[in-house]
């Protein structure tokens, strides 16, 4: 990794790069790095997900060129580091060996979402920028998921205490916004002045907008934070 | 010829009455233990319950027979809830089956449908055969078989087609996304089905996941961090 700003990293997973550029939000990520000196990091897993891939797809391949654009443009940095495979897989046997259903291992996440807390435990970056819910679930609240498994399949979770632990420990500080929180922090900062008299209407559908397309945000929390931005 | 048992269970070709009790009793013992399939594309493998997957086709069989939709979508969710506990691709398979053919059965329109009965005929033999090749223990014509099937919903739905994207193609973004909406994350839903992330994204986005499971950290202390970095 380049030169040491860690207080201003960002460590980004394809859920949110893909929101905001569908959403056709991605100059914001371009003001914070230009103006507020923002990194943005991705690992290589991250980069695979949301450019190399998408590229076949003519669907999705606009929007794997815009952020091969910004990669190109130093405003998101791939991390290729061989170094963080072993953690990788600590977090991956950790996670997917955390919930029981039927006295069998949940498969949780995947070499992506592993590879951007492997990141940031080595880095010591606290920051995920994630619309993703179930690895924002497993930092923020692990028995959430749980209760939310045990609703969905109606059966008895178990827990491995030891998974826990050792998963705990390497989320512990870890903290997660979305790609809403990026577009009100543009909002808060002046980056919507460009909307001029209707930059609030903005916003509001700017928060729509990437719920609409996958940000795990609620009514309730898009109206908090329109009800904020007010106060 | 083939011939159907009592229950409706699609049992091979016709035998005495004792022998096919015995090779039935000696088959279902086989069926129980899990037998190893490697996937021919990615080279991962499986474990696989070929006596869970017959008791799932036989119910889908008597469902489709009976065009009882509601129980063929019941049993889609069983086999999606199965997936996220324990994946393998012909519990998969056996899932999007279920869900086109309950698609394919609500829609009346196609009912009307000039030929319906050779399709209909043809899907309920390509579930029979699967069963039939389960309890064989042939997983190279089961899956065979559920591309058949597969195949033929598609073929009918590329008749009646009123969007670009094919039923085939809606079931799996389902899939996906109800495997992540059930709990697992975004990249193993997408890896499991094969589907990019931003399919999975775009049709979960549209509901209301985001607002069945509520979060402890409010928007404004989310905000609160990344304020702290300017």
């Amino acid at each position: 990794m380049g030169g040491s700003m860690k207080g201003k990293d960002i460590i980004c997973d394809a859920s949110s790069l893909i929101a905001l550029t569908e959403s056709c939000f991605l100059w914001l990520l371009y003001d914070l790095n230009r103006k507020h000196g923002f990194r943005f990091l991705i690992p290589d897993m991250v980069e695979y997900e949301c450019i190399r891939r998408p590229l076949n797809i003519k669907e999705y391949s606009m929007d794997a060129i815009r952020l091969e654009d910004a990669v190109n443009d130093g405003v998101l940095e791939v991390i290729r580091d061989e170094d963080i495979n072993s953690e990788m897989v600590k977090i991956m046997n950790f996670s997917n060996h955390l919930y029981y259903a039927r006295g069998k291992p949940i498969h949780l996440v995947d070499r992506g979402e592993a590879a951007m807390i492997a990141l940031a435990d080595k880095y010591d970056i606290d920051l995920l920028l994630m619309d993703e819910r179930t690895t924002r679930l497993l930092i923020e609240d692990p028995m959430s998921i749980k209760k939310h498994f045990e609703n969905e399949f109606n059966v008895h979770i178990g827990v491995n205490e030891t998974s826990l632990r050792e998963l705990q420990s390497r989320l512990e500080g870890l903290k997660v916004i979305r790609s809403s929180e990026i577009i009100t922090l543009g909002y808060r900062i002046g980056l919507f002045n460009k909307f001029q008299h209707i930059e609030k209407d903005a916003l509001e559908a700017a928060l729509y907008r990437v719920k609409f397309r996958g940000c795990s945000i609620s009514f309730d929390e898009i109206n908090e934070i329109l009800q904020m931005v007010v106060d | 010829m083939y011939t159907k048992s009592l229950d409706g269970v699609f049992m091979g070709k016709k035998k005495k009455n004792v022998s096919q009790e015995g090779t039935s009793r000696s088959r279902m013992r086989r069926n129980r233990v899990p037998v190893v399939y490697v996937d021919p594309m990615s080279g991962i493998e499986y474990h696989v319950d070929v006596g869970h997957l017959i008791s799932y086709a036989s119910r889908l069989e008597g469902f489709f027979v009976k065009r009882d939709v509601r129980k063929i979508k019941h049993l889609y969710h069983e086999l999606v809830n199965d997936l996220i506990i324990e994946f393998d691709p012909f519990k998969y398979k056996l899932a999007v089956v279920a869900y086109m053919l309950a698609k394919f059965l609500s829609k009346p329109r196609m009912w009307s449908r000039k030929g319906i009965a050779g399709y209909v005929k043809k899907i309920g033999r390509a579930i029979s055969d699967f069963v039939f090749f389960a309890k064989k223990g042939n997983l190279n014509r089961m899956m065979g078989s559920l591309d058949k099937i597969t195949h033929e919903i598609n073929n009918l739905d590329a008749y009646d087609q009123r969007y670009v994207s094919s039923l085939l193609e809606n079931t799996y973004i389902k899939i996906g996304a109800t495997m992540y909406a059930k709990g697992i994350s975004l990249h193993t839903a997408s890896q499991k089905t094969g589907i990019p992330p931003h399919k999975i994204l775009e049709y979960i986005g549209k509901t209301t996941m985001a607002d069945r499971l509520k979060s402890r950290i409010s928007p404004r202390e989310r905000l609160s961090w990344v304020e702290d970095l300017l």
